[in-house]
């Protein structure tokens, strides 16, 4: 025959105890007198609560710490992309401006330039095309070097 | 204590499971038989995909002078169901526009939800509406075609539709080269049409077009137009062509058609002076196609130089009678005399020691009845009778110029022939290409074919001067340059019967300079001139037009060549 399983309370140990109850002694135990504050005395549970409570200040300080930095690494990672973002745009739209720019300076170019106009304006002051075409023979063996080439005959007297 | 009503429970139990149920099912439904339906619906709702209009190559002429080019332009339209108050819309939309306020409220009251009230229109106007803040107005890029130097070349240039579309000329030949690639932005948009972040947003750049060279010199153009609309008003005509072509390479620095027109308003112009019409249109050639016969003659050695004919004014020829320009006695000629003097008779009795299969055979040789090739659309063919159809008068009337037809382009190819030492060169139009990136790409040089012997061509060469010189072409001389060519006074057929129109003619003269050494062939044609001859009313164009081609290109004087024998030389 067998018996369910029940737990077997140890001699000697406490029974665990839960919430506020758990750090009150045991009421009429020795353990409830006061210990002298100088000596050197193991921790009671108030203390336990009290560096708990340190730890859980410092732990709070340094997440948020940590926490903070992230974000403020986020915020300030997302603040440069955002700011290289603008300055491309913006030169997108310089791009944009100039290319706009050069079309109409072609244009204005194209028209300026067109004979019609150039014409009209050569007409208008007094200016006409030769009526006859008027061509210089030379005469002999004389050559005449091309303009711009360059005069050798020093070159050749010093060597 | 009361039990529960279990039947209640039942019932409720019922109806969930059903409710349930036909959730379940509408879900599968929606979820699994009908999900491919509604996933397109919803993408083709919030995904819109908008073209990015290629920028269109420019037109160029040689120099690199823009003939063509591309501007921004923006087309406006209306979603009628945005406007707030048509009326007033239209009202302060209408001097902008340029349209009637009437007009503008009727579209922006169409039941419609996109209207176009105007395309292409330009950058500034297009931003002053913009900046009036007009709901359910909007906005579309496009570009406008833009030709600086209005009716300069417009028939060789062609035009483009509202579309961006090359309709015409060379802006359709070369649709291809000049339009580019569009591009694309897919996007994925919210419900008040702003981009979604971290939706589709897919951008397929546009290629632009690349930028088409032309052989076209502009300056050239310009003055080769103005010579010849005075040489139209001087002489009367209905209208004319002009060709200036280079011999040695085929290129073609001018080449113009009047009337012309602007193709900034190409709607406005009449569709009949939209053709280029030295390349579309064939006509009689007359006598300036009796070079080929002369070249035949010389080439074939059927008639010596110094051989002369004796030469009557008129001819019986099967049931007609045909005639030179004016009476004149029976009188001996030589070759040469025959071609200075223009003699039809003189021709037909050299045609006739030829013969048809040797004419025909010259003719072809010199590109007669088939396109030359130049790349624009629409080229003629012109016509030449296969031998086979050729009557008995088919001979005597093609070997000075009648009874055949041919473009002035092709007419032309036949005199720089003679003037490139008896090779034919393809001529063309098109330099070559500039990339977007402005690398040049060269187009490759214009194929020739051997015609006749250099010595024949060089032969001709001497009788074309000695018409010039001595002959009917006498107008188109300038003093210290030797100049070859030939007049032509063809009449002109009935285009829908046999026949020819009495008293109206094509004057014509085709020629190069200098005839030592040919850097320029010019063809001057002038339609229906009061002053009929070539010799009159084309001649002088040819003058002017050779004038400015001997400063614009620095043409040397050459050397005057030997004159062919004539009778008055003989012993």
């Amino acid at each position: 025959m067998s018996l369910p399983a029940e737990r077997v309370a140890r001699p000697g140990t406490p029974e665990p105890s839960r919430g506020a109850g758990a750090l009150r002694p045991p009421e009429g135990a020795e353990g409830a007198k006061r210990p002298p504050r100088s000596a050197a005395v193991p921790a009671t549970p108030a203390t336990t609560a009290r560096r708990r409570r340190k730890h859980h200040v410092g732990f709070a300080i340094l997440a948020t710490v940590i926490v903070g930095s992230m974000v403020l690494a986020i915020v300030s990672l997302n603040a440069l992309l955002a700011q290289q973002s603008f300055r491309i745009d913006e030169t997108e739209r310089q791009i944009d401006a100039l290319a706009t720019e050069q079309l109409e300076l072609v244009h204005e170019q194209a028209r300026l330039s067109a004979p019609g106009r150039i014409a009209d304006w050569a007409r208008r002051n007094g200016m006409r095309l030769p009526d006859d075409i008027r061509s210089l023979h030379t005469f002999g063996e004389l050559q005449v070097a091309p303009a711009g080439a360059a005069d050798t005959s020093a070159q050749e007297g010093s060597e | 204590m009361k039990r529960p009503p279990v039947r209640r429970l039942v019932a409720l139990l019922a109806v969930m499971t059903l409710a349930f149920g036909a959730i379940f099912v509408r879900l599968t439904v929606l979820q699994v038989s009908q999900a491919a339906s509604f996933r397109d619906r919803a993408w083709a709702q919030r995904v819109r995909t908008v073209q990015l209009p290629a920028a269109r190559g420019q037109i160029l002429d040689r120099g690199g002078e823009p003939l063509a080019i591309s501007l921004e332009a923006r087309d406006v339209y209306a979603d009628p169901r945005y406007v707030q108050d048509p009326w007033a819309t239209a009202t302060e939309l209408a001097p902008l526009l340029d349209r009637p306020v009437a007009e503008l409220a009727g579209l922006l009251t169409r039941g419609t939800t996109f209207v176009y009230l105007a395309r292409q229109v330009d950058r500034d106007r297009a931003e002053r509406i913009e900046g009036l803040g007009l709901p359910g107005i909007g906005f579309l890029e496009t570009s406008r075609r833009y030709y600086p130097a209005g009716t300069l070349a417009a028939q060789v240039l062609g035009f483009v539709g509202i579309d961006g579309e090359g309709l015409s000329g060379l802006e359709a030949g070369f649709e291809d080269l000049l339009a580019g690639v569009p591009g694309e932005r897919t996007q994925e948009l919210g419900p008040h049409g702003q981009p979604i972040v971290g939706g589709v947003d897919v951008e397929r750049i546009p290629v632009a077009g690349s930028a088409l060279v032309t052989t076209i010199d502009r300056d050239f153009q310009y003055q080769a137009e103005q010579a010849l609309a005075d040489a139209v008003a001087a002489n009367g005509a209905s209208g004319g062509t002009v060709i200036v072509m280079d011999p040695n390479t085929g290129d073609i620095l001018a080449m113009a058609s009047y009337p012309w027109f602007d193709p900034n308003d190409f709607e406005e112009a009449e569709r009949g002076t939209y053709r280029n019409r030295a390349v579309t249109d064939a006509f009689e050639p007359g006598s300036t196609n009796k070079v080929i016969t002369a070249t035949a003659a010389v080439d074939r050695r059927a008639i010596a130089l110094e051989q002369e004919l004796s030469v009557p004014w008129q001819m019986r020829v099967g049931e007609f009678t045909i005639h030179d320009a004016h009476p004149h006695p029976t009188m001996p000629m030589t070759l040469g005399d025959i071609i200075a003097e223009s003699s039809n008779i003189g021709t037909v009795m050299v045609a006739r020691r030829l013969g048809e299969s040797a004419m025909a055979s010259y003719l072809s040789r010199f590109g007669l009845g088939r396109p030359t090739g130049i790349e624009f659309p629409g080229e003629s063919s012109g016509i030449l009778p296969p031998l086979y159809e050729w009557t008995d008068t088919s001979l005597a009337t093609i070997a000075y110029g009648q009874g055949i037809a041919a473009t002035p382009l092709q007419m032309t190819a036949v005199y720089a022939t003679i003037a490139n030492d008896g090779r034919w060169v393809q001529p063309r139009l098109v330099l070559g290409t500039r990339s977007a990136d402005g690398t040049f790409e060269p187009a490759p040089s214009s194929p020739t074919r051997r015609a006749v012997s250099a010595e024949t061509a060089r032969t001709v060469t001497r009788m074309l001067a000695h018409a010039v010189n001595d002959g009917t072409g006498t107008n188109a001389t300038i003093p210290g340059y030797e100049i070859a060519g030939k007049t032509g006074t063809a009449r002109i057929p009935f285009p829908d019967r046999p026949g020819y129109y009495e008293g109206q003619y094509i004057a014509s003269f085709i020629g190069f300079l200098p005839a030592s050494d040919p850097q320029i062939v010019i063809a001057a044609i002038l339609d229906r001139p009061a002053t009929d001859y070539g010799g009159v009313a084309a001649a002088p164009l040819f003058q002017r037009i050779a004038r400015y081609a001997i400063t614009r290109l620095s043409i040397e004087p050459g050397r005057p060549l030997r004159p062919p024998p004539t009778a008055e030389s003989q012993p």
